[in-house]
């Protein structure tokens, strides 16, 4: 299980994420949703070790990541999808996957499994990655953290900018993924989709946890949605999400 | 006509030639200092330095063994595996200590300059020292011999310059030196040690630079002001060929190198210089990221 105990964390003085607490239990899918500049993405980058906790502590089982240094967490098992992608462009795809494989030594036949989840990438290793299109550039985002053979992942809006059947594609995996028991932390925009594969939801607001639920109780009570990212009902987030 | 050619023809020859050694040379020397801006985005003022340690190594190794060859071959085994070190504790006790600051490890390494400058004049003294070529021997052509030695030179450089090439595209450590240099965040969450990657860059850089000394030591001579021009030239060819550009670094090391050898003949090594600035005056106005610049981000 991953820990989330009472963290702050802070840019510069300045307060973003204040006395957040949750965990990720293994083999689930955990929704987090709010406004845009809610602490979303600092959340996730706390976690990574990217930015330094003022309080609290984030656990793995009994090990604890907030002491260790960002480049040793990847190791315990947690993959990172960061948001709008940040492929080292100048590496071709395949140099790209390998920085996922290096991660924790994982042989060949993940690369082939994560490859196998993205086909289109097979018949592009050698380019470039800075030079594919969107769509493909998050696919390979996805496959480069899937390559270290996550027990976690974070995934910090994956289907930003993304076609609708592509959108369909990274929510299966996570469904995917989840059902080899991998656990996910799923930062969406996509409501609808995110109601529809999360076990569980968190919102948070100006940097605090408001409210933990489940999507049957957001079916039942859609009062959070409004409240927190301004959508009236889950149909009503259906039809925004793929506008 | 026919004479005036019969003339100019061996001296473009020569001109080339040198300015082959020259680029041959000034390539090892820009790629270390590239590789340091590219990756740690530093501008890295003491790397001169490390090519002056290089080439008073390769005096002392020469003093000590009392051969030119044993001398040699130790100063290249280990000028730049000293010289190495010495970037590493640098960068450990002070670059790191500035958090890679782009304005604070300027002065820092202004800094870094004169103390390696002081001691050497302490420990080396004021004068210039020769020191005497490993091998000797003259390759003939039709109109003149040439050194030996000089082409050898070029022959190691882009030995070496092929090695590092391997190492960046070739091995996981260069592949964690690239995608450092992209985005080194991200770099971090695929468990790259990206401090210990700083310092191999550093070290890598301070050592190319002393093997150049090392190397360019028996046609010039050690003393402990040579670091400035390898500087400035190195900083000419890092401009014009793109920072952190490793392609760009080597042909623009050509291009500087050739055309100070043709210029250097034909009129004088002052206007090659001007020259030299002037080009990088223009590239600056109208392709600020270099020739071969890549934007990233
Ligand atoms: N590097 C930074 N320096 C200073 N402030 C930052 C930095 N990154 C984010 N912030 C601030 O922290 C707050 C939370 O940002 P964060 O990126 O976590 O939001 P988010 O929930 O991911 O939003 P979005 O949905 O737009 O991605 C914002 O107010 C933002 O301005
Ligand atoms: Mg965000």
């Amino acid at each position: 299980m991953l820990i989330i105990d009472r963290i702050s964390s802070s840019y510069d003085q300045v307060r973003v994420l204040s006395d957040i607490s949750m965990n990720i239990k293994e083999g689930e899918v955990l929704g987090l949703l709010g406004r845009n500049g809610a602490g979303k993405s600092t959340l996730l980058k706390s976690i990574m070790g990217l930015i330094k906790i003022d309080e609290g502590t984030i656990r793995l089982d009994d090990v604890v990541l907030s002491k260790k240094l960002a480049h040793e967490i990847p190791e315990c098992g947690i993959g990172y999808i960061p948001q709008g992608r940040r492929l080292f462009p100048q590496l071709t795809v395949e140099e790209n996957l390998k920085m996922g494989l290096y991660t924790r030594n994982s042989n060949n036949d993940v690369l082939d499994w994560a490859l196998s989840l993205f086909p289109v990438l097979k018949t592009r290793l050698k380019q470039k990655s800075g030079t594919l299109s969107g769509g493909e550039q998050q696919m390979l985002a996805t496959a480069r953290a899937l390559c270290l053979k996550p027990r976690y992942i974070l995934m910090d809006e994956p289907s930003e900018g993304l076609m609708p059947k592509l959108i369909e594609t990274i929510f299966d995996i996570v469904e995917k993924l989840k059902s080899e028991n991998v656990s996910v932390l799923l930062v969406e925009q996509k409501i609808e989709g995110t109601l529809r594969i999360s076990d569980r939801i968190v919102f948070i607001e100006n940097g605090t946890l408001k409210e933990e639920t489940t999507p049957e109780q957001l079916n039942d009570n859609p009062e959070p949605l409004e409240k927190y990212v301004g959508v009236k009902s889950q149909k009503d987030a259906g039809s925004q999400s793929f506008k | 006509m026919d004479t005036w050619i019969e003339e100019t023809l061996p001296m473009v020859f020569l001109a080339v030639l040198d300015g082959t050694v020259t680029a041959f040379v000034l390539a090892l020397i820009a790629l270390g200092l590239s590789l340091v801006f590219g990756v740690m985005r530093i501008v890295n003022v003491s790397h001169g330095e490390f090519f002056m340690l290089g080439a008073v190594f390769s005096w002392f190794a020469y003093h000590w063994t009392a051969d030119s060859v044993w001398g040699f071959v130790l100063a290249l085994l280990i000028a730049p595996v000293i010289v190495g070190f010495i970037a590493v504790f640098s960068e450990r006790f002070i670059l790191r200590k500035v958090e890679y600051n782009p304005e604070s490890t300027i002065v820092a390494t202004i800094g870094i300059l004169y103390i390696i400058q002081q001691l050497t004049l302490m420990g080396f003294g004021p004068e210039a020292r020769p020191v005497e070529a490993p091998i000797y021997f003259r390759v003939s052509f039709p109109w003149f011999g040439y050194s030996g030695y000089k082409l050898l030179v070029a022959v190691m450089s882009g030995l070496c310059l092929c090695g590092i090439w391997l190492l960046l595209k070739r091995t996981k450590l260069g592949l964690y030196m690239r995608a450092t240099q992209q985005d080194y965040e991200i770099a971090t969450t695929f468990g790259v040690p990206t401090k210990k990657i700083y310092a191999s860059v550093f070290a890598l850089g301070g050592g190319l630079a002393a093997l150049a000394g090392v190397l360019v030591v028996p046609i010039r001579q050690a003393d402990h002001l040579m670091g400035l021009e390898p500087l400035l030239l190195s900083f000419i060819v890092v401009i014009i060929g793109g920072l952190g550009s490793i392609r760009g670094t080597i042909i623009a090391a050509f291009l500087i190198g050739i055309s100070d050898g043709i210029i250097s003949v034909f009129y004088e090594p002052t206007l090659a210089k001007m020259l030299a600035t002037l080009f990088v005056v223009m590239i600056l106005i109208i392709k600020p990221s270099g020739l071969f610049g890549e934007n990233y981000q």
